[in-house]
């Protein structure tokens, strides 16, 4: 995963430390929003006291709201005393950080404002020794990529000057159906190349996602059983016990399958169900990946109601306090067919997963925050202690949680001490917390890195994110119909009881994690 | 995380005995978190972890650095320490503490143990025999030498015959130029699975990522085959004595090392306080300084700044300084008279804790550190 122009420098072999990027600056569009202020410009300045960042370094923060250097340096500063996770803001660090942040108001529409970036950038070059590499960053709404692609390659931004790089991030979503992906892909790839090109997926730069590459590859008793003929099923789950909060006017537009399993479970599910890579190289590994989610069978759209569940949550208790249903939040209409909760199977036509189906769940004002992938495996196949209901052994289940006491679990069956063969499920716990006492690096602070790095690795490809929409858009298409039945679950459950319904109808109950 | 509760007992010393009593403090955490409405305890162990230091006066400072080292490395700690002689005292002595942290969500105690074991000096050789059925099956075992490394001692090489790794600091090293010679002959004596490491070389670190970093930049790097001088400067409490510190020396061979230099001459003293090493590469001399000034109480020991001059046009200075207080570093670079933007970060590797922890996350031989001792050997008067 490392850059392979880096083994040219002789002092950086072999060290040990993650590599350092080339100096750059970093351009974010939407520097006024939320994301800069809470993960991005934190995430780069826990980079910078970590010595991860080249000296000079700068970043040149753009948004409408008209701000000077000094305004922007001060929000910043806030922003990272709030919200970095890295500890308090040293005064040295911060002082040599901050000379490197830069503001210029844009009217993203207008040529002229890029005009104006790129001679703020060209000074940044001599003054700062920045040479050039600009790693752009698309934060706004969506409706503004296509104009600020456009005019990054109509300005000719989209090329480094002085033999430099340049690269562009681009945020969630890429897309809201499968067209509007396809002309995204069309529009970023007519100005920049698909190397050039980072499509961000923040679950991707979780350590525990990470991990799963780790436990299947570098471990040798799991890949032998990681196949049909051990594993039953697989469930993939991300709750949010919250609601939408101030998130309303996005998510009536999105919806819980777009907003989480149309790319962070099916990334989650690439890793689980990929083949192992032969080299640890951004391409193939996406390539693995992308051939995972080709295999995956696709839903025709009388099948879909087979195939996957949809729910809104009404009025409930959370957490023990009486909370409103999804229709009476802000910014929701009250007749709202937007789906809170969705639950699909999916099952992969491959030699390696054949018939083991994969179940992928996700919710708002369920009872608890918990993003978990749970592989359930078969049952022993002769059922010597005849006396003990079957019922009470539990298959084994390996638990992968993500998030949170991100950790590794094994449930297996063990026997109760006494004179009597009783059999309990009992539970191996790993933690990284408690085994590992260290900081686990914010998501954005790894993918800033690995794109400065020019790697690509943990970031989505094109042809793998018009895949993902093609599979999903029957289901999408589908519940455009009016759901007559929604509120369908209560607010602080487990989602709907057509969920339960659903899997049960294949012999299979949901985990309660 | 917080020390949040210490159990201790004392016990006879034979092995039944130490796990005997290994046993009830767990029994007794347990009911004691139980009784108390604590969280609960749970017993987390990634590695073993022993520890040598030459005496109760520095034991206890062990004990608290172990303290913070088992809140990201929950070990098996043996503290290992000699005693004198005394005919009216068991000849070896052995207690067993737990080290409980919480959790980083609060919700757990995680505790693992430390074994202190002390032996009279006429019984110190008993102690490998003692350790070795106490370790954690299946563990990688960590020794730290905190004394003056004694290469020759029979304990020493006990110690390190059961270790996967062993930690050594060269600072301590009478003799630095000898010593480090002699460590570069007995690494290359050792079976290829023990692996050396020495904080001295850790501190460098961030010295070492700094210097490479400069040269990630395509344009700069060109300047590395014009490099002609490199000045090194650092404080030492014997500097008034014609001593060089370990980090200067490993630094210095490191940098040539990478970079192909060739000796030109053996090292020799330029003046009271400059050592100087003198290379060729390319046909284009090369002169590495090192410039010692006593340090005003110990504390600031070690290295202050490292100078890369490359010369001819235009010229280049790649500059990396530790700020007065020792907290930061600062990486500056000057381009045909320009300055430009530099770096300043914290030092994490201030306290022996710190050190520890990093050798702790890594276990396979350090290649780039063996190979800086190894040069050093090669070009030893």
């Amino acid at each position: 995963m490392m850059d392979p122009g880096v083994f040219e420098n002789p002092l950086r072999e072999g060290l040990r430390l993650e590599l350092a990027a080339e100096p750059c600056v970093a351009v974010i569009f939407g520097a006024s929003g939320d994301l800069t202020k809470r993960k991005l410009v934190p995430a780069l300045y826990s980079l910078a006291a970590q010595n991860l960042l080249a000296g000079g370094f700068s970043v040149v923060g753009t948004a409408r709201t008209p701000m000077n250097d000094e305004a922007f340096r001060t929000a910043m500063r806030d922003a990272v005393h709030r919200y970095a996770d890295a500890g308090p803001i040293e005064g040295a660090v911060w002082e040599s950080f901050a000379a490197g942040l830069f503001y210029t108001p844009t009217d993203t529409k207008k040529p002229e404002s890029y005009k104006k970036l790129a001679e703020v950038l060209a000074k940044i070059d001599r003054e700062r020794g920045t040479a050039g590499n600009r790693l752009f960053y698309v934060s706004t709404p969506p409706s503004l990529y296509s104009d600020i692609i456009r005019l990054l390659g109509a300005t000719g931004l989209n090329r480094a000057p002085n033999g430099g790089w340049t690269r562009i991030i681009i945020e969630k979503p890429f897309g809201e159906d499968l067209q509007s992906a396809r002309v995204l892909n069309r529009e970023v790839l007519q100005v920049f190349a698909e190397d050039q090109v980072y499509r961000i997926d923040h679950y991707l730069g979780k350590e525990t996602v990470q991990n799963i590459m780790v436990l299947r590859f570098a471990n040798g008793i799991f890949e032998p059983i990681w196949n049909r003929r051990y594993i039953d099923h697989v469930q993939i789950t991300a709750a949010e016990s919250l609601g939408v909060e101030d998130r309303g006017g996005y998510y009536e537009q999105a919806g819980a399958f777009r907003d989480m399993i149309e790319n962070h479970l099916l990334q989650v599910l690439a890793h689980v169900a990929m083949e192992p890579v032969s080299v640890l190289d951004a391409n193939a590994v996406r390539d693995e990946k992308t051939k995972l989610v080709r295999a995956i069978r696709p839903i025709l759209p009388e099948e879909v109601s087979r195939y996957a569940v949809r729910g809104q949550y009404g009025e409930g208790l959370a957490g023990g306090e009486p909370v409103e249903g999804y229709r009476q939040e802000k910014n929701v209409s009250p007749e709202s067919n937007t789906e809170t909760y969705a639950a699909v199977k999916f099952i992969i036509d491959n030699w390696r997963w054949a018939e083991v189906p994969f179940y992928l769940r996700s919710g708002k004002r369920l009872p608890k925050r918990v993003t978990e992938v749970a592989i359930q495996f078969r049952r022993a196949p002769h059922l010597l202690f005849k006396h003990v209901a079957s019922g009470h052994l539990e298959p084994n289940a390996l638990i992968l949680r993500i998030q949170p006491d991100e950790g590794i679990s094994l449930n297996f069956s063990a026997k109760m001490p006494g004179q009597a063969i009783n059999i309990r499920t009992v539970r191996m716990d790993f933690q990284y917390g408690t085994s590992f006492g260290k900081r686990s690096p914010e998501a954005y602070e790894r993918l800033l890195l690995d794109a400065m790095r020019g790697d690509s690795t943990l970031f989505a490809r094109g042809d793998m994110v018009e895949m993902a929409w093609e599979l999903t858009m029957p289901i999408l298409e589908a519940w455009q119909q009016p759901a007559s039945h929604f509120p369908n679950y209560v607010a602080g459950s487990w989602g709907p009881k057509e969920a339960d319904d659903f899997i049960e109808r294949d012999g299979r109950r949901w985990r309660r994690p | 995380m917080e020390l949040k509760n210490q159990v201790q007992s004392s016990t006879g010393v034979n092995v039944y005995a130490i796990e005997r009593d290994l046993r009830h403090l767990w029994e007794q955490m347990a009911e004691t978190s139980q009784a108390e409405g604590q969280e609960p305890v749970m017993r987390v162990c990634v590695l073993n972890l022993m520890v040598y230091t030459p005496g109760e006066h520095t034991a206890g400072e062990v004990s608290q650095v172990m303290a913070e080292v088992t809140t990201q490395h929950p070990s098996r700690i043996f503290i290992i320490l000699p005693s004198k002689n005394d005919a009216s005292a068991p000849a070896l002595g052995a207690w067993v503490t737990a080290l409980c942290h919480l959790s980083a969500g609060g919700h757990k105690q995680v505790c693992c143990e430390q074994i202190m074991i002390t032996a009279e000096e006429d019984a110190i050789y008993r102690l490998p025999s003692l350790v070795r059925p106490l370790l954690v099956p299946d563990l990688p075992v960590v020794l730290w030498w905190r004394d003056v490394p004694s290469f020759e001692s029979r304990l020493f090489g006990e110690l390190v015959d059961i270790s996967d790794r062993v930690i050594i600091d060269s600072a301590m090293l009478p003799n630095p130029e000898e010593g480090l010679a002699e460590l570069a002959a007995l690494i290359n004596q050792r079976p290829q699975w023990t692996a050396f490491s020495d904080l001295s070389w850790s501190r460098l670190t961030p010295w070492r990522v700094s210097v490479a970093g400069f040269f990630d930049v395509p344009d700069w790097r060109a300047r590395l085959g014009r490099l002609s001088r490199v000045e090194i400067e650092c404080r030492h409490d014997q500097a008034d004595r014609r001593s060089i510190p370990s980090e200067a020396l490993l630094i210095a061979c490191w940098l040539a090392g990478r970079l192909k230099w060739r000796p030109r001459s053996k090292p020799r003293w330029n003046g009271k306080h400059t050592y100087q090493l003198e290379f060729v590469s390319e046909n284009l001399p090369i002169t590495i300084q090192i410039k010692t000034t006593p340090s005003t109480d110990g504390s600031d020991n070690g290295l202050h700044a490292l100078r890369l001059i490359a010369e001819g046009k235009p010229s280049a200075q790649f500059v990396i300084s530790r700020s007065g207080d020792g907290v930061y570093l600062r990486t500056d670079v000057e381009l045909a008279g320009t300055r430009l933007a530099g770096n300043v970060f914290p030092l994490d590797n201030r306290d022996e804790a710190q050190l520890i922890s990093k050798e702790l996350e890594i276990l396979g031989r350090d290649a780039l550190y063996e190979q800086a001792l190894a040069f050093f050997s090669s070009i030893l008067p």
